[in-house]
């Protein structure tokens, strides 16, 4: 990934984080969901979050989305700026057109009547003139290629088309950080394929900085240029998705699921003393083709 | 001979005055299998199933369940041979401990509380659930709902068991911990027809793949010979798992393209390399334990 | 894949087309002139009105006949049960032990299911012709505050949500072995409770997460919420205003005027 000279400034800084969630009753224990968190995030950079389902990914997207524990109740420590704002000091509704978050489920999300009217409700909210959102809806609509469907209700779409439309949604709002959870779950394949093309034109964008959690390793080998795996609610390892994917029993103890081709190269490096690095099918043709030959 | 333990002759199905969702399927499944039924979303897979445990009835066709014909026969009944684990499992849990969660399948089986007790023991054990018997399970974390709702099915103890998408949702844990569960059910005879649009996972566990699309079954066999056949695959809006991709693209270098395990393509790559080498084959220390499925 | 269905139809039609705040004017009129009369053959009247309203509108017959049959249970209850209860003057029909019958009884208990049936089928005409979101439109340009609004909306568009849920856990508990929905009423009723307990608890977590979901999108943001397609009373608007509220003027006459209606027969 090219190393753009305006890297620099923090898109998201988290310092010290711990987050427990309200105990159940009074004298119910409280754990530390995250339990000392740094974090800083550059702008443009799209970071990947993997780990245990239990390990904190989806409460760190609620705590950068300022949702967390301004809605969800609880006690924090530390501080998470995104964009400039500190997530103490907005409720998440005045953060809605900073940073924008797209949740796993599309039941939840997805409220509209029509395809149309749930990419403008953001925008209602915002207070933008009627001239400016129909131009974002128009330019949505066609970036997620929802123009087809416009008019039908989200409940009539296929997985693939929900997801497209949660983010076309979200992004119409054009926050300056997106955070997604667990972008492809749930999908079958035409769904994941459609949404990794959908997150492949706005990788290309490049302006908005996205931290994505995810289990899906072959999303996060293909998208991402940092990679944190959370355990116990801390930073158990952070680098390069390449660098960190080659670590197989760490992460086998963290519960974090390896691609198949990074398995692969780890496999037959091993075996055959070669020094492979391939994280996908075209890579690893290529350098398999080429060691037979 | 093995027994057919799950019968589908002749069978269509279709909700109110729709479009037909299974179209003239027929299919058995024996005695012992782990099957892996396969598809697109909306290719009829969960509505086949359904028929199973008495969900559904037949519109057209016959469905027989441990050689009986299922028409007549009440869920009740059926729900002691059949055991269904549903798609969002996690929904159905009820009760205001996990222990009554896990005892509420057996007491509807009509069997005697010694023997509920010891299967709510033994379920609690081998699922690591112990130490939350006593919570209501709907407060628990995700990873540990999926858990307790593993746990209710295998309290319940069927000969037969159908899980419809267990994976979405799952962590690598998880994952290992369910497939493991299986794979030990499987060893003791238990059929276990598994529903899911996971090539890997089908590819990884079972012995025999029925590939729906469009309500029909179009292809039907051992999932090394099924992926070879892309035409198929295309039809059903399926791709094959990454490493036997790699494997039929290597087909033209010498590999024989049918491998659906990381393993099984280390063996053939490393011997194809061992066998090229100038000073001839050359034994390799490290061999994986694992070759093959 | 089962069927989803939502109250409201999208058609082309007069009805249709008209601003949800003057169909929430015809319609609360409507209700009203139900309170006000117990005559079998108004009620009747405003029952035929509302189906040919709805007919005009193009709202498909099944979509009719899907009420009636969500309806004839209390009906048949209604009809059943008030006479026994209010057994109003006259000479017993019928006689057992202390419940009586009698003509005037049975009249009665046609006249409220008539009215339950009515009130039924004109609340239809707004819901089915309005856009979920153009009613919170509508109320809000009224004066309702817009989260109140919204939350009404949500109420109606999440509805079949609720009763997907209800069916596929329904399915789940059965496949676990539970009796649903036999034996008696008690042990009938009995037997749903594994269904609504977890169906409560997974729409609690729907509507929690649905809560960020709107939070995380602006709702509440510091600044005058635009419309997109904003309400505007239109000619036909103003004369469905004016016929309702004249046919209702009439109702009045014809009720407290010349006293026509009060009887049930």
């Amino acid at each position: 990934m090219n190393q753009d000279p305006r890297l620099g400034t923090d898109a998201i800084l988290v310092s010290s984080l711990r987050f427990a969630y309200p105990p159940l009753a009074p004298d119910a224990p409280a754990p530390w969901i995250i339990d000392g968190l740094d974090l800083h995030v550059r702008a443009g950079e799209w970071l990947a979050v993997m780990g245990a389902s239990d390990a904190g990914k989806t409460t760190l997207c609620l705590l950068l989305a300022g949702l967390a524990p301004y809605l969800t109740g609880g006690q924090m420590e530390g501080r998470i700026v995104v964009a400039g704002r500190n997530t103490h000091d907005h409720p998440p509704p005045a953060l809605a057109g900073t940073v924008g978050l797209l949740f796993q489920e599309a039941e939840a999300q997805l409220f509209n009547p029509t395809v149309e009217a749930e990419v403008a409700w953001g925008l209602e909210n915002l207070g933008l003139p009627v001239g400016e959102i129909k131009a974002r809806v128009e330019q949505m609509l066609a970036l997620f290629r929802l123009e087809q469907v416009r008019q039908r209700a989200p409940a009539e779409l296929s997985g693939g088309e929900q997801k497209r439309l949660a983010l076309a949604s979200v992004l119409a709002m054009r926050p300056q950080v997106l955070i997604l959870d667990e972008p492809m779950g749930g999908l079958d394949p035409a769904g994941r394929s459609e949404v990794l093309a959908a997150l492949s034109d706005l990788r290309q964008d490049g302006s908005t900085t996205i931290v994505m959690t995810e289990s899906d390793p072959e999303a996060v080998a293909a998208f991402a240029n940092r990679l944190l795996i959370l355990g116990e609610g801390q930073a158990a390892l952070e680098g390069p998705p390449r660098d960190l994917f080659c670590q197989t029993e760490r992460l086998a103890a963290l519960g974090v699921a390896i691609p198949q081709m990074v398995r692969l190269a780890d496999q037959l490096n091993r075996r055959l003393g070669t020094s492979f690095t391939f994280s996908n099918v075209d890579q690893a043709g290529r350098a398999l083709a080429v060691h037979l030959a | 001979m093995p027994d057919a333990i799950l019968e589908a002759a002749g069978l269509w199905f279709w909700y109110g005055e729709g479009a037909p969702v299974v179209r003239d399927v027929s299919l058995v499944i024996e005695s012992g299998q782990f099957v892996a039924l396969v598809g697109a979303n909306g290719s009829g897979k969960t509505t086949l199933i359904k028929h199973f445990n008495g969900l559904l009835r037949p519109r057209r066709g016959q469905v027989r369940v441990a050689g009986q014909d299922a028409a007549g026969r009440s869920m009740g009944e059926l729900a002691r041979q059949v055991g269904y684990l549903f798609q969002r499992p996690e929904q159905q849990i009820f009760s205001p401990t996990v222990r009554q969660e896990l005892a509420f399948g057996p007491r509807n089986l009509g069997l005697p509380q010694a023997d509920i007790d010891a299967r709510v023991e033994a379920a609690l054990a081998r699922f690591r659930l112990v130490a939350v018997a006593g919570q209501p399970p709907a407060i628990l974390s995700y990873g540990l709902r999926r858990r307790v709702t593993l746990a209710s099915l295998a309290a319940m103890d069927p000969p037969v068991l159908i899980l419809d998408e267990p994976t979405v949702g799952l962590d690598a844990r998880g994952l290992e911990e369910t497939f493991g569960w299986l794979a030990n059910l499987h060893a003791q005879g238990r059929t276990v027809l598994l529903v899911t649009h996971d090539m890997s996972l089908a590819a990884e566990h079972a012995g025999r793949v029925v590939v729906l699309g469009q309500g029909q079954v179009i292809a039907d066999g051992p999932p090394a010979q099924l992926f070879q056949r892309s035409d198929l695959l295309a039809r059903a809006a399926l791709a094959p798992p990454p490493i036997t991709a790699l494997a039929q693209a290597l087909h033209p270098h010498g590999l024989r393209g049918d491998s659906v395990t990381v393993e099984a393509f280390c063996d053939e790559y490393v011997a194809l390399v061992q066998a090229q080498s100038p000073l001839g084959p050359v034994s390799d220390r490290a061999r994986s334990p694992r070759s093959g499925i | 894949m089962s069927q989803r269905f939502d109250f409201y139809l999208p058609r082309d039609s007069w009805l249709h087309r008209l601003d949800p705040r003057a169909k929430l004017w015809a319609v609360l009129l409507a209700g009203v002139a139900c309170f006000l009369f117990r005559n079998i053959a108004t009620l009747a009247a405003l029952l035929l009105l509302a189906h040919l309203v709805l007919m005009s509108a193009r709202v498909p017959a099944d979509r009719l006949r899907w009420l009636w049959a969500r309806l004839l249970p209390l009906l048949a209850m209604i009809l059943v049960l008030q006479p026994f209860f209010a057994p109003g003057p006259g000479p017993d029909l019928f006689r057992l032990g202390p419940l009586r019958l009698t003509v005037a009884g049975l009249l009665d208990g046609l006249s409220y299911a008539l009215r339950a049936a009515t009130l039924a089928f004109v609340a239809a005409v707004l819901l089915l012709t309005t856009d979920p979101n153009r009613l919170v439109q509508g109320l809000v340009k009224l004066g309702l505050p817009y989260p109140w609004g919204l939350t009404v909306g949500l109420a109606i568009r999440y509805l079949p949500t609720a009763y997907g849920l209800f069916v596929s856990i329904g399915e789940a508990q059965q496949a676990r072995g539970w009796i649903v929905g036999q034996g008696g009423f008690v042990r009938r009723a009995r037997s749903y409770v594994p269904i609504l307990v977890a169906t409560i608890i997974a729409s609690l977590r729907l509507s929690d997460n649905l809560g960020m979901a709107l939070a995380a999108r602006g709702l509440g943001y510091p600044a005058r919420r635009t419309v997109l397609q904003d309400l505007a009373f239109t000619a036909a608007d103003w004369l469905a205003l004016a016929l309702a509220s004249l046919a209702f003027a009439a109702l009045l006459a014809l009720r407290y005027g010349l006293g026509i209606g009060g009887q049930t027969w």
